[in-house]
């Protein structure tokens, strides 16, 4: 055996030949080293990304991440971008594959006196705008909706102080953050979709002499803001819209309705290091996933706004200026109650609430079929009980480690409301 | 170049001494830790095969080969923009319902999978007025157009056409449109075009109720 070898030996004979045999990445292709070996992936960076595809993305210079949205359209038209002046002047775009200059860089972008400040300006996704993120906290400094895939990666949910107080039992080793503890941070990408809205007025008649009152109900129709339009944002936390609440009085004053629909397009999270201190800002060390909603462009139609054909009243459609429909409804009632149940069915009988769909060819089913991992057998040990706990948890914790945050092609689409053929 | 730690010199020495000869371990006989210390070089010198790799083993080492991903997704309709500044759209065949749309080349209304004249029909450009963007940039649409029959529904006799317009949305209360592609124009050239639909359609139109109001078209 070699016992002793001179370092100017070793890099005259086998030390080049160890340099030589070492892997090195090419084109299209990355190279992982670790302690079992190098790892060769080849191709991973050319493969088709669905509309709505979110990524997420360091901006160095800037100290902030941005996310970058792949072009998605709803009804053929793309969603823009509204970003502030001094949002986007800053970053670099890139080079317009259009005209061969920098994005932005004719005159008309330039920093002039209306534009210095606070002015807007709409950018097409197909322009892979950088949209700015502002984020909620989830987990041990945060929120308790950490979803089952960050909690396998180590994030922490939140301690639960009122419960432990009102059981009377505080566990103080639940107070503090766990050693390789993880804390995470979630945004929202949401699309705004402007759109007719429903607008009630009530009058109530009271009828003295037979103890009834006469309702009127007018209904009418009411047009987005002329600035508003098809675009997508960032939002720390979204909540869709839950439609017309049963708490509203719409006897008491005018109802209205908001005049745009909006839905998720994907939420981005952002994974911090092990250890970090509660209350940590993001930095480039934060690991980025994204959960999509979205996977399909889009089509949307709002309803009709159309009589009813049964009771209560005889309503008819006067048209407005501008095109739009207006619907008066007349029905007596003897309390004040009836009138305010009567005139909430009827609101939400004509909401102008829009739906989104996606068109997949099948007709009003867009559901694609189950995944082939949900039709998987399990292993059967038969008597041998400790086997087959082993294989159970083994095949559980396998599941929780192999949980996606996105379904697996064909994905996932957008189901049309049969009720917009009525 | 950079001198070698002379502790990892002498394992990948003892790695070389020990493949020139072969160690067989004796039952009960101890490991020599130097082995150890080898094995642990040898296996992080040692490729394995990642995405898309594969990777094979030789008497004369390994060979890695890889399918590159195309990132191409065959689907119906499937647009692609060709032709340079005269340009011109490439469509799939697609479906609406069982039928599939035509494309008018010279005024004769050919299937998009063609027939036996035209094997590849296209879908000549024209510069259209379209939407226009801040940036002088003109966006128009590849659509499929509907005309149904009197019934509302697509048959045999329907009018199922493939043709390019200055927006995605039908004037015609009677035709229902539906966009497959944006084509995006730049000083009255095509240069990039978005693929929009990705399945086969099903057409739906829906009548006004009695009264006023003009038909609803829906694809599905």
């Amino acid at each position: 055996m070699i016992k002793h070898v001179e370092p100017s030996d070793w890099n005259r004979s086998v030390g080049p030949k160890l340099v030589q045999a070492q892997i090195r990445a090419g084109r299209h292709a990355t190279l992982s080293r670790s302690s079992s070996g190098q790892t060769i992936s080849l191709g991973g960076s050319s493969q088709w990304r669905h509309p709505w595809w979110t990524r997420l993305v360091y901006l160095g210079a800037e100290r902030r991440w941005v996310a970058i949205v792949n072009p998605g359209f709803v009804n053929g038209k793309v969603p823009v971008y509204r970003a502030r002046m001094t949002e986007w002047i800053s970053p670099d775009y890139g080079i317009n594959p259009l005209n061969g200059r920098r994005y932005f860089s004719d005159p008309v972008f330039g920093p002039g006196e209306e534009r210095s400040t606070g002015s807007q300006v709409d950018i097409p996704l197909y322009g892979n705008p950088a949209i700015a993120l502002s984020w909620r906290k989830l987990g041990f400094d945060g929120d308790d909706a950490v979803p089952q895939f960050f909690q396998d990666r180590g994030v922490q949910r939140p301690p639960n102080l009122e419960q432990q107080l009102l059981s009377g039992r505080i566990n103080v080793a639940s107070q503090m953050q766990k050693p390789g503890a993880r804390l995470l941070r979630a945004c929202d990408i949401v699309l705004h979709q402007p759109r007719q809205a429903l607008t009630s007025t009530v009058n109530i008649e009271p009828g003295i002499v037979t103890g009834m009152s006469n309702v009127m109900q007018t209904l009418s129709l009411r047009s987005p803001s002329a600035s508003d339009a098809l675009k997508i944002y960032a939002s720390s936390r979204f909540e869709p819209s839950a439609g017309i609440q049963s708490s509203i009085d719409p006897v008491a004053r005018d109802y209205e309705e908001a005049t745009w629909d909006e839905i998720l397009v994907s939420t981005v999270y952002l994974l911090s290091p092990p250890n970090m201190a509660p209350e940590s800002e993001p930095d480039a060390r934060w690991t980025p996933f994204v959960r999509h909603n979205l996977f399909w462009n889009l089509a949307y139609a709002q309803p009709r706004l159309q009589a009813l054909r049964d009771d209560p009243g005889t309503p008819y459609i006067p048209p407005l200026a501008g095109g739009a429909a207006q619907l008066v409804i007349n029905f007596v009632t003897a309390s004040l109650n009836d009138a305010t149940r009567d005139a909430l069915n009827i609101l939400r009988a004509h909401s102008m609430a829009g739906r989104f769909w996606t068109p997949t060819g099948g007709g009003s089913d867009a559901l694609f079929p189950p995944p082939p991992e949900d039709q998987r057998e399990t292993a059967s040990y038969g008597l041998d009980k400790k086997r087959e706990l082993a294989a159970a948890r083994a095949a559980a914790l396998a599941s929780k480690r192999s949980l996606k945050l996105d379904p697996d092609y064909p994905h996932r689409a957008e189901q049309f409301d049969l009720s917009l053929l009525v | 170049m950079a001198k070698w730690p002379r502790r990892l010199a002498r394992t990948y020495l003892s790695l070389i001494d020990m493949i020139n000869k072969p160690i067989k371990a004796e039952p009960g006989a101890e490991i020599q830790p130097a082995f150890q210390a080898a094995k642990a070089t040898a296996m992080a010198l040692q490729p394995r095969p990642g995405a898309n790799a594969l990777l094979s083993q030789t008497p004369y080492g390994y060979v890695i080969s890889g399918k590159p991903q195309s990132g191409r997704f065959a689907h119906p309709f499937k647009s692609s923009l060709q032709g340079g500044k005269v340009g011109f759209v490439r469509v799939a065949k697609g479906l609406v319902d069982i039928f599939e749309p035509v494309i008018r080349v010279d005024g004769k209304k050919v299937p998009l999978s063609g027939d036996a004249t035209h094997l590849t029909p296209v879908l000549k450009l024209t510069p259209l007025d379209g939407e226009a963007r801040s940036d002088g940039s003109v966006e128009t649409w590849v659509c499929v157009e509907v005309t149904p029959d009197e019934d509302g529904a697509v048959s045999k006799e329907s009018l199922i056409e493939v043709v390019h317009r200055d927006s995605p949305k039908s004037n015609d209360p009677d035709v229902g449109r539906h966009p497959l592609a944006l084509i995006l124009w730049a000083k009255k050239e095509p240069r990039k075009l978005f693929q929009i639909t990705y399945f086969n359609l099903r057409y739906y139109r829906t009548n006004p109720p009695e009264g006023a109001g003009i038909p609803h078209h829906f694809f599905l």
